[in-house]
């Protein structure tokens, strides 16, 4: 065999061989495209552009979204994250995951100090002017007319320095010429905007304390051989014990079990009795009942959800039947801290997520029932209590008989 | 004799091509130069056409159709699209949407599609009512897709820094602003506010 031939069958070999040693795992690998960041940060950019000219009509600094008079948008997402870092420490996600997570945060404020550090750099390198820029933005303008038809749609394109698209004229874009009032204005800024971000941050911070959680689970239970608990525990995301099990009607109810089911194709197999939370649009059956806090706390939504809104805000079904199980159905992407009372005893605080999409269609969501026993069988109360702000989906309740 | 000549038709042929090259290479460095300057400055566009999209749009999910049943269309909103790391490590699209409701003061955020959070809205005064709707918008479309879907004739085109967001733009257009990274919607925000001050 000649030289390059053998060199080549050598390398043919090693490619073969190192993509069956990888792991799948490693090969399997997603990476995020679109990150919520550069999201934030250019809806930061376009509100950055409307807010000068607020700044410079007197209104205080601290109105506006950004934290300093010299800030820019990186600034905001620094000034996030490091409260992430404090919330963080405040939220006893235990000391592995913790450290965890802190390392990451503080990694990822000082590449957004780096890279605020670099946006003004080359903000302040544009600003500079001479021969080369002036030539080359002449240039650019002379092409405009050619790029217009290539690239505008074949639109007019008029082109700008960066120094002429002062807010005044931003603003001509958006509101026909005339500015908003200053106080509807500041309103944008101050509430909405750094709202938003904060809470899109946050979400994106426990999901990653989530996803590093489920890590370590993982990891544990690789390495040893005990069998996954099936009680309710204190940790911020609970696995589910079983799948689809209500699809079968499991034949017993053990004395507390957190189910996810698949309803892309499939109604759940029902519970003996099903009650729904919204009781206004659909009546419980007789024997039943169903008590909830007044609107705001909790809203009647569709056909046959309730959604707790408010700290404290519940809603309950009780029976006087007697009844072997009860349990309860919550539906969403996002299930806010709760609690689940059957006949005033505690049975879970820790179904705080069902941030798992069932398939990539975003609306098919994690659906999770949790159950418990009555024991011994007899009149059932089952109580869902929001314990923050937000939102606790709850779906319908479900009662089995002797 | 010939041999000399033919060397010199040479030399000469060779300083032509080279010339030649040169000013190839002069137009192509020049040109790259005026387009790099080009993509890197603001600049309005009107009268644009683009060839027709395939129908792009989101469907409402029933809850937040139940809301536009009950309210009508929201004054106001802005949605972000994005990607998040889910429990498994897999990655989920995310569309983050926040309604105002100004007459009936409410402001409501939807997580693809389901409800997240309610609260009294931030904005007051006087609207501004544009014909624009959420669901004119989907994550990742492309501006020919946007501007034929809430039917735009000029927008104001700024790019971002580099170092801020990589292959970035920022537009405005009537009543609202929208981003693009890698010519993909990541953001769009519809205003209101009274207007004159």
């Amino acid at each position: 065999m000649k030289p390059t031939g053998k060199l080549i069958y050598i390398l043919v070999i090693l490619v073969l061989l190192s993509s069956s040693v990888i792991p799948t795992k490693v090969q399997a690998a997603q990476k995020i495209e679109h990150d919520a960041d550069d999201a934030i940060l250019l809806m930061a950019a376009s509100h950055r552009m409307l807010d000068s000219e607020v700044a410079y009509s007197g209104v205080p600094k601290t109105a506006a979204i950004f934290p300093q008079s010299n800030a820019n948008e990186v600034d905001i997402l620094i000034d996030i994250y490091s409260q992430q870092i404090d919330r963080a420490r405040q939220m006893g996600y235990g000391d592995q995951l913790e450290a965890r997570l802190l390392d990451e945060l503080e990694a990822k404020v000082f590449n957004l100090q780096q890279k605020a550090q670099a946006v003004e750099a080359e903000r302040n390198s544009r600003r500079r002017r001479g021969f080369f820029r002036r030539f080359f933005r002449s240039l650019g303008r002379g092409v405009g007319w050619v790029m217009g038809k290539v690239m505008e749609g074949g639109g007019k394109v008029v082109q700008f320095g960066i120094e002429e698209v002062a807010p005044q004229m931003i603003k001509g874009a958006v509101f026909g010429g005339s500015p908003l009032t200053a106080a509807a204005f500041r309103a944008t800024f101050r509430q909405m905007l750094r709202k938003r971000i904060e809470e899109v941050i946050i979400r994106k911070v426990e999901n990653r304390a989530a996803a590093l959680q489920a890590e370590s689970e993982h990891e544990l239970m690789a390495n040893s051989d005990v069998p996954e608990s099936t009680a309710a525990s204190s940790a911020p995301i609970i696995q589910p014990t079983t799948e689809n099990q209500l699809l079968e009607s499991a034949p017993t109810c053990p004395p507390f079990e957190v189910v996810r089911v698949d309803i892309r194709n499939n109604h759940p197999a029902y519970p003996d009795v099903v009650v729904y939370a919204n009781s206004e649009a659909v009546a419980p059956p007789t024997g039943f009942q169903v008590s909830y806090s007044p609107h705001p706390a909790s809203l009647a939504v569709n056909t046959y959800w309730r959604l707790l809104w408010k700290v404290g805000s519940r809603v309950e079904a009780s029976t006087t039947e007697t009844v072997t199980c009860a349990g309860v159905f919550l539906v969403g992407h996002d299930i806010t801290p709760n609690e689940i009372y059957l006949n005033g005893e505690l049975i879970s605080n820790s179904v705080t997520y069902a941030q798992e999409p069932i398939d990539r269609d975003p609306r098919v969501t994690g659906f999770f029932y949790i159950r418990a026993a009555v024991d011994p069988p007899g009149p059932a109360t089952i109580t869902v209590v929001a314990l923050k702000e937000g939102a606790v989906p709850v779906y319908f309740f479900g009662f089995d008989l002797p | 004799m010939n041999l000399k000549r033919n060397k010199s038709s040479c030399v000469i042929l060779s300083v032509l091509a080279f010339s030649f090259l040169c000013v190839l290479a002069t137009i192509a460095i020049l040109s790259g130069a005026g387009v790099f300057e080009y993509i890197n400055t603001p600049r309005l566009v009107s009268g644009f056409s683009f060839a027709t999209q395939p129908d792009a749009g989101y469907q409402l999910s029933e809850i937040q159709q139940g809301y536009i049943d009950e309210n009508g269309y929201p004054a106001s909103f802005s949605i972000l699209f994005y990607q998040q790391e889910d429990i498994n490590g897999g990655i989920q699209d995310i569309r983050y949407e926040t309604w105002y409701y100004l007459d009936n003061d409410i402001q409501v955020t939807f997580f693809n599609g389901m409800v997240s959070q309610t609260e009294a809205s931030p904005l007051e005064g006087g609207t501004t009512a544009w014909e624009y709707r959420p669901e004119m918008f989907d994550a990742y479309m492309s501006r020919a897709q946007v501007a034929q879907s809430a039917h735009i004739q000029e927008w104001l085109i700024v790019p971002v820094e580099k170092a801020l967001v990589q292959d970035a733009e920022v537009y405005y257009a009537d009543g609202l602003t929208f981003g693009f990274q890698n010519d993909e919607l990541v953001f769009v925000e519809v205003f209101t506010g009274e207007q004159g001050d």
